[in-house]
């Protein structure tokens, strides 16, 4: 398990305490909430981008709160997949191997193994902005896990979809992050979708005091 | 730490001006309370008579513009350049046109006011388009469904709903027209001395330069409450694409054709009567070749100024709030002060011209820039910044390889426009410069000895030299784009 502490947010008119919260650190987490609750806060708290000074998180012995962003080794898709837009499909994903210095040969056989995956391989040189929902999407993920992070963090990742190809990705995210042995943390509204990947569910109300 | 110290250099360097002029202030100060209260007034006088009129007029355009938005789109094209050429060419132009097509030309305070609005009408008619397109499209389809009148619909609905933009529109305005100093310069003369102009004679004319000072000063703080004004309690609406067709007029269309067709025929009729002077250029001799190669010079040295700094600026990632604030309400910077602060702090030597000037554009474009774009598409790259980082980038990977590549060409053709403006300029290259260096200031002196002719058909040179210097910006971008692809 790994642990969350005194997470205090604190914005105009919206405030959350989290006291004590433990996360699984193998398969996939899912923290439910309605729109508004403040999950993704919580999310962007983690990863770093949201500044809470008071925050710790334990994880293997080690206080992934303490470290700068880019420094806590995790990969993180949002609702909106963020895609370099000026680069392909291919040099989104290599483009998180460079910053983290992965050695080639991994990144050449990790590449081929998400390539194959993913189903990339029609659309690996195409420009970002040009890719379908469905492909972006495949993307970000393969961005996300291709340096292996010690965690992942998903922000809604299904919601910008048509709901046929909602299922299918859902699906191939859970094949992806059981294959990787990756442990993710995914917050979500959508019940159907907690039900079908969560190994462990927790209602954001059962761990925060929220105060508005 | 990197990033807030970065922010912090760069506001410093925005208000560098205010600080060297609060540093040069020494002894007591002594000013004539008569003359300053009698160029505040002047000042504001023409600036709300100018953002008035701009206000009347641009409405009227709007209706025209909104009239052929959606179905007359080619015709609409044509309206929004022909409203926009006023604002990208040279003023000396704008200055040329007005003043040989309305004779006699009234000097003073009513040739401000004449100048102003036929250079910023057509900008405000596309500033209120953009305004009724976002504030009436809810409204105004169904309004049409219930049957209302188009003068019921601005009566009761339309002006009641834009009435909050209307004003902030002309407290920007009246705010960019207080600061407004070339045209002021020019066709003012002595009755019309603004409280820009009279800052400008100071420095000129006395060794004793605590007036000049005190009056930036006030002239700063009056600028910085009408910039307050004016971003203060913008709305925000919901964009609709809704055809607001109903509410616009040909009348719009046929006040932009005829004010622009009388601007293009002037200019045209200035040129003809300077074509029978041109015998008259060769008391020039060489100058005009070295003021044409000084202009693009300067040019080129503003450009590359503006590029580097705008390369640092998306060092930042992403902005801190409080100086995208300090940006977004910094609408008008003062020419004379910013041209005083580097007066103060650089050597008065000629060759120091070439830093000053480049250095005087990127102080005051700086903030025009940022809200004519350039800090929203920025600002858009925020949430790829932090995938970036959370992947693991540091700052200067993040600017080689996701800011950079996506801001470079749009940072070009920014620095492009100031270029060109530096091609045209005359106001700013006076208060710096010791001699008449460039083709603006050679055309700007003819002016004022009242050669129009002359300075006419020399205006035509300030035209290609702009236009050169915008064009080799777009080959510039187009063949650095060619090579990404390849």
């Amino acid at each position: 398990m790994s642990t969350i502490e005194n997470l205090k947010i604190k914005k105009k008119n919206f405030q959350l305490s989290i006291k004590h919260w433990e996360i699984l650190d193998e398969g996939i987490h899912v923290l439910m909430g309605p729109s508004g609750s403040g999950k993704s806060t919580i999310l962007k708290a983690m990863i770093g981008i949201e500044d809470i000074q008071s925050l710790n998180w334990f994880y293997k012995g080690e206080d992934l709160a303490l470290l700068p962003v880019e420094k806590r080794n995790l990969g993180a898709v949002f609702q909106t997949w963020d895609l370099f837009p000026h680069m392909t499909a291919f040099e989104n994903v290599k483009f998180a191997a460079d910053v983290r210095k992965m050695k080639s040969d991994d990144f050449n056989s990790q590449w081929e193994w998400l390539q194959e995956k993913l189903k990339m391989k029609t659309f690996a040189s195409t420009l970002a902005d040009r890719l379908s929902g469905g492909e972006k999407q495949r993307t970000a993920f393969a961005r996300a896990i291709v340096t292996k992070p010690r965690f992942l963090l998903l922000d809604e990742p299904f919601s910008a979809l048509d709901a046929d190809l909602r299922h299918e990705s859902r699906l191939l995210l859970r094949d992806l992050v059981r294959a990787q042995k990756i442990p993710t943390l995914m917050v979500t509204h959508d019940l159907d979708e907690a039900r079908l990947l969560a190994d462990k569910m927790t209602q954001i109300d059962e761990v925060t005091e929220i105060l508005r | 730490m990197q990033r807030s110290l970065l922010g912090f250099a760069i506001l410093l360097f925005l208000i560098s001006p205010v600080i060297f002029l609060l540093f040069s202030v020494t002894g007591g100060f002594q000013i004539q309370i008569d003359e300053l209260l009698w160029a505040v007034k002047n000042s504001f006088f023409q600036s709300f008579m100018s953002a008035f009129f701009c206000l009347f007029f641009g409405f009227i355009a709007a209706l025209g513009l909104i009239k052929t938005h959606q179905h007359r789109p080619a015709i609409h094209a044509v309206l929004v350049v022909l409203c926009l050429i006023p604002q990208f060419i040279p003023v000396v132009v704008v200055l040329i046109s007005v003043m040989n097509g309305l004779q006699p030309f009234p000097m003073g305070l009513p040739g401000i006011i004449i100048v102003h609005v036929v250079s910023y009408f057509g900008m405000t008619a596309i500033l209120i388009q953009n305004q009724a397109q976002e504030v009436l499209s809810q409204t105004s389809q169904a309004a049409q469904v219930i049957g209302s009148s188009r003068f019921m619909f601005y009566r009761k609905i339309g002006f009641p709903l834009l009435r909050k933009d209307l004003i902030l529109i002309f407290t920007y305005l009246t705010a960019v027209f207080f600061s407004s100093f070339s045209v002021p310069l020019i066709v003012g003369g002595g009755r019309g001395t603004t409280l820009e102009v009279l800052i400008f004679e100071k420095m000129r004319l006395s060794s004793d330069w605590s007036p000049a000072v005190i009056l930036s000063l006030v002239q700063t703080a009056l600028l910085f409450v009408l910039s307050f004004l004016a971003i203060k309690g913008r709305a925000k609406f919901s964009k609709q694409q809704a055809s607001l067709s109903w509410l616009g007029s040909y009348a719009g269309v046929f006040l932009i054709l005829i004010i622009m067709a009388a601007f293009f025929a002037s200019f045209a009729s200035a040129v003809v009567d300077g074509l029978s002077q041109i015998g008259n250029l060769s008391i020039y001799g060489t100058d005009l070749i070295e003021a044409f190669l000084a202009s693009l010079f300067l040019a080129f040295l503003t450009y590359s100024a503006v590029m580097g700094f705008l390369f640092a600026f998306c060092g930042l990632g992403r902005v801190p709030h409080y100086l995208d604030t300090f940006l977004n309400g910094y609408i008008a910077p003062s020419t004379a002060l910013t041209c005083f602060g580097l007066l103060v702090y650089f050597p008065a030597d000629f060759y120091w011209s070439y830093i000053k000037i480049p250095l005087a554009f990127l102080l005051l474009s700086l903030p025009s820039l940022y809200r004519l774009g350039w800090g929203e598409k920025l600002k858009s790259l925020d949430p790829q910044i932090q995938i970036a980082r959370s992947l693991g980038a540091g700052s200067f990977q993040i600017l080689k390889k996701i800011t950079w590549p996506q801001m470079k060409s749009h940072s070009r053709f920014m620095s492009g426009l100031v270029a060109t403006w530096v091609c045209g300029d005359f106001a700013i290259s006076r208060i710096l410069s010791t001699r008449d260096f460039t083709l603006g200031l050679i055309v700007e002196s003819l002016m004022t000895s009242y050669r129009l002719s002359l300075a006419s058909l020399l205006s035509l040179l300030l035209i290609l030299a702009s236009g050169l210097c915008f064009f080799i910006v777009l080959g510039l971008d187009y063949v650095d784009n060619r090579k990404f692809k390849n």
